[in-house]
């Protein structure tokens, strides 16, 4: 590697000379960082979401019409003998009907049209964590489903499914973006660092001659590109928190990205730039022969 | 210390710049390679620092040969020796000092190795009281006699000068001459390709001719 305080003033020089150029390249990283950002903010959020919808997973077992008691007693028996039962809590046709008045509000009132209550008696079994799953979940109603009474069950599990769905596509989204981060940053870094390598073409020549190594003249080509990956990374970071406090007004439950997750998100960014960078010098030096 | 066995370059324009060259220069040698413009001296001094490798034949520069050189070895044999261009080549928006210091920096040299071979070269050719000044703020002369500075940084075993005076008055040239016999006179090598042959009679040093690629003289 070269000299680090020789190479840093060189990188911090060929940036200013570059100067609109690397301002342009660093918007272009940053909007593309921005971009995988948002979409790993949506997938954190997502992921959330089905966690706390998996912890709220419970089975209902609507009964059948004109059940017993007795009959409904048993069923509740059997109920809590299947595996991964926490227990079960019986819903009365009455409480059913109570509980979804409470649900509409002030349209409540539309119940008192009805002439008898529609609503079946349920047993709301709850389950324990580890039966949380989706096949386990779906193994279990289909137990309850056979026990005789049960009309219907219901475990919300749907809804998770349709979520685990969303999240994949995200993740594919999340893929995508970073590999548009990749290119951006790549391409754009590579076009500054071209125009460092023909403003610096004599200086590389001179220092090839009285001796320099190839790291000693590619380290400042890559330090530059490294900081305009890091600063793009870092404005990208602030954009996406102040993006983050905007919509935690109207979604308070919004959760942000972890600070392992920022602190990879800029490293990744100087990273990508000096990989940029040593692309473009390498092609450049090669195209270049004559320098040596 | 530096040897040509049956060397020959040619360019992929089919141009035959050096014919079947075979010499050799001693350590402490002072070397005048004349010729007039386009006889191949430059060739020659490239094919010293190995910017060029011969289509024909061996140059071998103390423990490195041509025929056995790494490309990444190339950087070690040039912190070996010191070159001189007619234009100069400095780093024009760079002081005295830095100019001169750059060849220090690329060895890995110490901060203090660095500031005290750097003063100790820029004195040697007159130019410590510049040290701050920029490259381009300097004259001709004082441009050649930074290049020098420069050239000598790494206490190099061989000075190879192409036309140094190429773009000097000849008063200016004489001085130029004058330095170059000092680093020669002091111990390191020195070749010189040049045309100026008045300057050359006036400086006694082994003269190689070169004419077309094809070199005679005191070989």
């Amino acid at each position: 590697m070269g000299d680090p305080g020789f190479s840093l003033r060189e990188a911090i020089l060929g940036m200013r000379r570059s100067g609109l150029l690397v301002v342009a390249a660093v918007v272009v990283m940053s909007l593309s960082f921005l971009m995988l950002g948002l979409f790993l903010l949506l997938t954190v959020n997502l992921r959330h979401a089905v966690h706390l919808a998996q912890q709220r997973v419970e089975i209902s077992a609507y009964l059948e019409e004109g059940v017993a008691p007795d009959a409904a007693e048993a069923l509740g028996d059997s109920l809590r003998a299947l595996p991964g039962v926490k227990g079960v809590e019986w819903v009365s046709k009455e409480q059913a009907l109570e509980r979804f008045g409470e649900e509409l509000g002030s349209d409540a009132v539309l119940l008192d049209a009805l002439e008898a209550n529609p609503l079946p008696a349920a047993y709301q079994i709850a389950i324990y964590d580890d039966y949380k799953t989706a096949a386990r979940v779906a193994a279990l109603s289909e137990r309850v489903l056979a026990l005789g009474g049960v009309e219907d069950v219901d475990s919300g599990l749907n809804w998770v499914a349709q979520l685990n769905r969303a999240i994949t596509v995200v993740a594919i989204l999340d893929l995508i973006f970073g590999l548009i981060v990749v290119f951006a940053t790549v391409v754009s870094v590579g076009s500054t660092i071209k125009l460092a390598l023909l403003a610096r073409r004599e200086t590389v020549r001179i220092l090839r001659l009285v001796g320099a190594t190839g790291w000693f003249i590619r380290s400042p080509f890559l330090i530059e590109g490294a900081l305009e990956g890091v600063v793009a990374a870092g404005l990208a970071a602030l954009a996406l928190w102040a993006s983050y406090l905007f919509a935690a007004g109207f979604l308070p439950d919004l959760r942000f990205l972890s600070r392992g997750a920022l602190a990879g998100f800029v490293v990744a960014g100087s990273l990508l730039g000096a990989v940029g960078a040593l692309v473009s010098v390498r092609g450049m030096l090669k195209e270049e022969e004559e320098w040596c | 210390m530096i040897s040509f066995y049956g060397v020959s370059k040619v360019y992929p324009t089919g141009t035959v710049a050096v014919d079947g060259a075979t010499f050799h220069i001693e350590k402490n040698g002072f070397v005048f390679l004349v010729g007039p413009s386009g006889a191949g001296k430059s060739t020659v001094l490239k094919l010293i620092y190995m910017e060029e490798s011969p289509s024909e034949g061996r140059v071998v520069v103390a423990e490195f040969a041509s025929d056995r050189m790494r490309r990444w070895r190339i950087p070690y044999l040039r912190r070996k020796m010191g070159v001189v261009f007619q234009d100069f080549r400095l780093l024009r928006d760079r002081t005295a000092f830095e100019n001169v210091a750059i060849a220090l920096r690329v060895t890995h040299a110490s901060k203090k190795r660095i500031q005290k071979r750097t003063l100790a070269s820029l004195a040697r050719v007159g130019l410590v009281h510049k040290a701050g000044e920029m490259a381009w703020r300097l004259s001709g002369g004082e441009q050649q006699r930074l290049a020098i500075a420069r050239a000598v940084a790494n206490e190099p075993m061989v000075v190879l000068a192409d036309e140094p005076t190429g773009n000097l008055d000849p008063e200016t040239s004489h001085g130029i001459f004058q330095l170059l016999r000092d680093i020669h006179l002091a111990g390191t090598a020195v070749v010189v390709a040049t045309h100026a042959t008045d300057m050359v009679r006036r400086f006694t040093g082994r003269v190689l001719h070169i004419d077309r690629g094809k070199i005679s003289g005191d070989l």
